[in-house]
């Protein structure tokens, strides 16, 4: 019962993801910041993700991605161009962003709350992604018919 | 004594690994591959109890002595204190 346990970080210390997706498979991390509310809160869920290859996803996954100036974003796909570059947006913002799949490390797979494992592939986090998606075009649009509503007035 | 609320242990190929969610997310924010054993004594601090009793289950699962039991929880149990993990 030696070498029983082995710790992948320790405290104070930076989870090397990438290492820790080789050694396991997968990662389970915390949530930071609020541009995936209202599916993931920040400080009460954790998501586990898989490794990816950037290509082998759909829309409404959920990748986690490096921004150019190197930081880790997981945010969620809504769509993707013609040159195979993704189109993602955390469900909580209104900018998008275009990431090349190369740019893709892994994708969450689900999500721990209270001690408990959603699946992203539960039909309701199914239902729940596309109310995401869809309550944010409407938003958009409805703030785009006001906006041309006054313009209108003015005139 | 048991594990902090939040602590989860998971399955990866032939290997448990522990990782810490929410509230031990906080106090942790790494992940604890396991082996078979270890993972036992893991499983026991889901409920509140102690050190004996821990030793007593192992003694029951595992053809050991007492003497290696007894270390092999200790060391677990000092692993799981020293990230944050365990409360008593």
């Amino acid at each position: 019962m030696t070498d029983n346990q082995k710790e992948l970080s320790s405290p104070g210390k930076t989870l090397d993801i990438k290492a820790a997706l080789r050694e396991c498979g997968f990662i389970v991390h915390g949530i930071k910041g609020v541009s995936m509310l209202p599916t993931l809160i920040e400080a009460t869920d954790s998501v586990r993700l898989v490794p990816s290859d950037g290509i082998a996803l759909r829309k409404y996954d959920i990748p986690l991605y490096t921004r150019r100036d190197g930081s880790l974003v997981l945010h969620r796909i809504i769509g993707r161009r013609k040159d195979g570059v993704w189109i993602i947006r955390g469900d909580n913002c209104l900018k998008k962003e275009y990431i090349p799949p190369e740019r893709i490390i892994a994708v969450a797979e689900g999500y721990y709350r209270d001690g408990e494992y959603h699946p992203f592939s539960a039909p309701e986090a199914i239902k729940q992604a596309r109310l995401a998606v869809a309550g944010h075009t409407a938003v958009v649009m409805k703030s785009y018919a006001r906006r041309l509503k006054n313009r209108l007035k003015r005139k | 004594m048991k594990l902090k609320n939040g602590t989860v242990l998971t399955e990866s190929g032939d290997k448990t690994v522990l990782v810490a969610t929410g509230e031990a997310g906080k106090a942790f924010s790494g992940m604890i591959k396991l082996n078979s054993s270890a993972a036992f004594i893991a499983e026991k601090l889901k409920n509140d109890t102690d050190e004996d009793k821990i030793i007593a289950a192992l003694l029951e699962k595992y053809d050991v002595t007492p003497e290696h039991a007894a270390e092999s929880v200790m060391a677990v149990i000092a692993k799981l204190e020293g990230v944050g993990l365990i409360e008593r």
